[in-house]
């Protein structure tokens, strides 16, 4: 008899054999009506009008800046969001992101698929297809952080990607601000979405990624440095915003925890910051919940 | 249309099919049963809207069973990178409820948290291997590397199980 192979077999039998039909949450099978990520979409049509408008005059900002390494377009929080130029927004099925949360810069697998199929070959927006550019510009345009100026650091494997944000320091070396975690929406020829971020010694560690959360909710985490400042902020890929106050902070390894009321529904993007040394976002991680209508 | 119709007849019978032994497949990647349950979602989400390319029904175990992988992977991949996260209790595995039909040991956990140690890979290889009882040509196929890197990466993680348990004693 081989001990550790019959070990290991039992341990895992044991772990999850027991797990009965009636253990699991109730779900239905995915329809191809249903859209279990955004439940609730009514306001998009008013929505999408206003980012068509929006969009316009974004898409010749952003196409006349380099596409992948200097400073995002100047713009609103929204304004590199892709909305479809027919001004509506589709309801097509969540996308296969492996359980990854679709935040910026597209809601749907909709609007992915009509930049690919229409805008690009348009030339419009290229920068979607830069996982360098999109992840700068979601820390620059979407989180409004204007102190992030480069890409630090490119880790890019098949359809996903790990692109380092920051700037540099006085002493001239670059510093990572955070790593943006993106993934390319739909298929490989696809956009690529910004799904979180994280940040070393600085971390959101509730409410855990893809959660469901209602309003108050709880937001805490760990960090490791001295006189930190951290905010939390709650987005929507449309531009809604609750801000709290910063939060003075400090320790090795330290918790910090806030409570944010919001009223968005959906997919929205929990951001933490931290800063106030040299910059005023010196660090910053995401997650990406889901806030029940 | 009939291609939806199609899809959401077929995704609803291997939805009740297969749903559950998938969640315990993800349950044993990712540790915590919600998170499964999620990954499971997605995954019977992304073979619906990709039902008009499965070449086959048959096929489509094969591809929820390698999207539940991917899935787990992927939250494996935030956690490693959110420096503080918490573990779900290991005491605490669905598998030692009270009405459970099969004991946890503390020998069990003791593997169980061995497991946790592995990379990713490797525990993928191992919990296809000795849980699920896949072959290593099929499992070369899910995770898309060769029967050699499948051989290697069991060996490897059972090596290092070994040296794990065979230290606690």
């Amino acid at each position: 008899m081989n001990s550790v192979d019959d070990r290991i077999r039992a341990a895992l039998h044991a772990a999850v054999d027991g797990l009965q039909e009636q253990d699991l949450r109730p779900a239905d099978p995915p329809t191809g009506f249903a859209d279990r990520r955004r439940p609730v979409r009514w306001i998009a049509p008013l929505l999408a009008a206003a980012a068509v408008v929006v969009a316009a005059a974004v898409t010749v900002a952003i196409t006349s800046s380099p596409s992948a390494h200097g400073p995002g377009p100047a713009g609103n929080p929204s304004s590199g969001r892709s909305a479809p130029s027919s001004g509506s927004v589709t309801s097509t099925p969540a996308p296969p992101l492996g359980g990854d949360e679709p935040l910026w810069p597209f809601a749907t697998l909709g609007e992915a698929d009509h930049w690919k199929n229409v805008d690009a070959a348009n030339g419009h927006s290229p920068w979607h297809a830069d996982a360098k550019a999109t992840a700068l510009f979601f820390a620059q345009n979407y989180l409004q952080f204007h102190d992030i100026t480069k890409v630090t650091s490119t880790d890019i494997r098949g359809a996903r990607a790990d692109i380092g944000v920051g700037y540099d320091l006085p002493s001239g070396a670059p510093h990572t601000a955070s790593v943006i975690h993106l993934v390319l929406f739909g298929d490989d020829s696809g956009p690529w979405e910004v799904t979180g971020a994280s940040a070393e010694g600085f971390s959101i560690t509730q409410p855990a990624y893809g959660k469901r959360v209602s309003s108050p909710m709880t937001v805490a985490g760990r960090i490791t440095g001295s006189d930190e400042s951290i905010t939390v902020a709650v987005r929507t890929i449309d531009g809604s915003v609750d801000t709290l106050d910063p939060l003075p902070a400090g320790g090795d390894n330290a918790p910090w925890s806030r409570t944010v009321a919001f009223s968005e529904h959906g997919v929205l993007t929990m951001v933490a910051s931290t800063g106030g040394h040299l910059t005023a976002h010196e660090r910053f991680a995401v997650v990406g919940v889901e806030a029940d209508g | 249309m009939a291609h939806t119709r199609d899809a959401d007849a077929a995704v609803a019978a291997l939805f009740s099919a297969h749903r559950l032994h998938l969640v315990r497949l993800a349950l044993l990647l990712v540790d915590d049963r919600e998170t499964a349950e999620d990954v499971v979602q997605d995954a019977f989400a992304a073979l619906h809207r990709r039902w008009g390319s499965i070449a086959e029904p048959a096929a489509a175990v094969g591809y929820l069973r390698t999207s539940v992988v991917n899935g787990s992977r992927s939250v494996l991949r935030r956690r490693r990178t959110a420096r503080a996260y918490t573990w779900p209790d290991i005491d605490r595995q669905p598998g030692d409820g009270a009405d459970a039909g099969v004991l946890v040991t503390e020998e069990h956990r003791e593997v169980l948290r061995a497991l946790r140690t592995l990379p990713s890979r490797q525990r993928e290889v191992i919990v296809l291997r000795y849980w699920a009882d896949l072959p290593e040509a099929q499992i070369s196929a899910m995770l898309g590397i060769s029967v050699g890197a499948v051989k290697s990466s069991a060996s490897r993680g059972r090596d290092a199980l070994a040296a794990i348990l065979g230290g606690a004693r």
